[in-house]
């Protein structure tokens, strides 16, 4: 149960990844030249912030598969960052900023600080009741 | 609390908030359009002023490439190298106060745009070439014909173009001097774009330096001083089969063949536009598919 739906979570953020990595590759084709680094590196938000955690609790054992509050959480957190470069290369491609931009970043951090705090909370009820 | 537990509930719920929050910020960033100064009858009187002080002009004689009264030399040429068209505009002055600067709309603002030749309209120019579309950023300083405008730094190592009253030129970096002291030490214009190209004669940006600017061929837009009241506005095509364009490195290279001293770039990609006697003299373009002008934020002129 928890393997097939640790499965689908990576398989999900995986295709977030390629998408993510097309999606820049082809901004960046038709930008002239005009390179930035959130667009380039933002399949490495659902690469490393999704597919590497989540592989990690599927092969570690006594890690609990995470509640559903704390993956809306965890799964927000990471699409709010992954939007946050998006636009922020975008925006620097085209050779414009916007302080609006910092409120991804808060948003999208607090988010997965929350739920990993929540997450961690329920690791230690569990070892607890052990 | 049981309905965000729901599948599918919290994700439609926040990729709807998600959606029109971006939605939102990309209006804001491109779209909505904010008038911070209106620039005022006061503000443009003062260059007004200095017109008054400066010799009455006698009938101006004007080709299809040149232009010239008693205050204004102006000749266009154009050059071909680095497999693209280079348009040069080489001005001798009588006085700095020929060299202005303006807003599009008469507006200091963010999304208030025109076209370089409709700004040109609007302030009777001789010659013009595109700024440094101020309005693209929040921070960076803008002083224009003796006026602050926005005094914030963009940035502690961002290289501004200053143009001081006795008509010379300074690339300075705004970590070091604050746009009140600029004002106070006599600058008349700050263009804050760059980088700097050329400092008292040297080139100033490699070849393959990383700046945060394109290090690729570009059309591309500059401005440079050659001596006193004798100055240079480039504008070079690019995107094209015609002409690929210019890096800046290349830029810099052709301004010292020039003789510029002191050299900046300015906005170029799609914002290039040189306007000379009715005329837009350069191909600009954003895709390199069609020809047509850029909207912009401001200009710099000769008039």
């Amino acid at each position: 149960m928890k393997k097939r739906k640790i499965l689908k979570i990576i398989v999900t953020y995986l295709l977030l990844t390629l998408v993510c990595l097309l999606f820049s590759i082809i901004y960046e084709h038709f930008s002239h030249g005009v390179y930035s680094d959130y667009m380039v590196y933002m399949f490495a938000i659902p690469l490393f912030g999704g597919v590497l955690p989540f592989g990690v609790i599927g092969v570690v054992k006594f890690l609990p598969l995470p509640k559903r509050l704390v993956t809306n959480l965890y799964n927000s957190g990471i699409a709010t960052l992954t939007i946050g470069s998006c636009l922020s290369g975008a925006l620097a491609i085209y050779g414009t900023t916007s302080d609006l931009i910092l409120i991804y970043w808060f948003v999208g951090i607090s988010f997965l600080i929350l739920a990993m705090m929540i997450y961690l909370v329920n690791i230690t009820r569990i070892i607890k009741n052990i | 609390m049981k309905l965000l537990n729901k599948p599918f509930i919290w994700a439609i719920c926040y990729s709807l908030i998600l959606i029109c929050f971006t939605s939102y910020v990309i209006l804001d960033v491109f779209v909505i359009p904010r008038a911070y100064v209106i620039v005022s009858d006061d503000t443009s009187s003062i260059a007004d002023q200095s017109d008054s002080s400066a010799n009455i002009t006698t009938a101006a004689n004007v080709t299809a490439t040149s232009y010239q009264d008693d205050n204004i030399s102006i000749t266009i040429t154009e050059y071909r190298k680095y497999d693209t068209s280079i348009y040069v505009a080489d001005i001798y002055l009588s006085s700095i106060d020929y060299l202005k600067t303006a807003f599009a709309n008469d507006t200091f603002g963010r999304n208030i745009t025109q076209k370089t030749s409709t700004i040109v309209a609007e302030n009777d120019a001789i010659l013009a070439i595109n700024g440094d579309f101020y309005g693209a950023q929040t921070k960076g300083y803008v002083i224009r014909n003796g006026v602050i405008y926005r005094s914030t730094v963009a940035d502690s190592t961002n290289e501004d173009l200053v143009i001081y009253e006795d008509g010379s030129f300074e690339i300075i970096t705004e970590g070091t001097i604050s746009a009140d002291e600029l004002l106070s030490n006599g600058a008349k214009q700050v263009l804050s774009f760059g980088p700097g190209l050329i400092d008292d004669g040297e080139i100033t940006v490699t070849s393959d330096a990383k700046v945060d600017k394109e290090l690729t061929s570009n059309p591309r837009t500059a401005i440079g001083m050659i001596d006193d009241l004798h100055y240079v506005m480039i504008v070079s095509d690019g995107r094209t089969t015609e002409s690929t364009g210019l890096s800046l490195y290349q830029l810099a290279d052709f301004m010292q063949s020039l003789g510029v001293t002191n050299g900046y770039n300015l906005d170029g990609g799609g914002s290039s536009t040189m306007y000379f006697n009715g005329e837009i003299v350069n191909n600009p373009t954003t895709t390199g598919q069609t020809i047509t002008e850029r909207s912009v934020s401001d200009i710099i002129y000769i008039g």
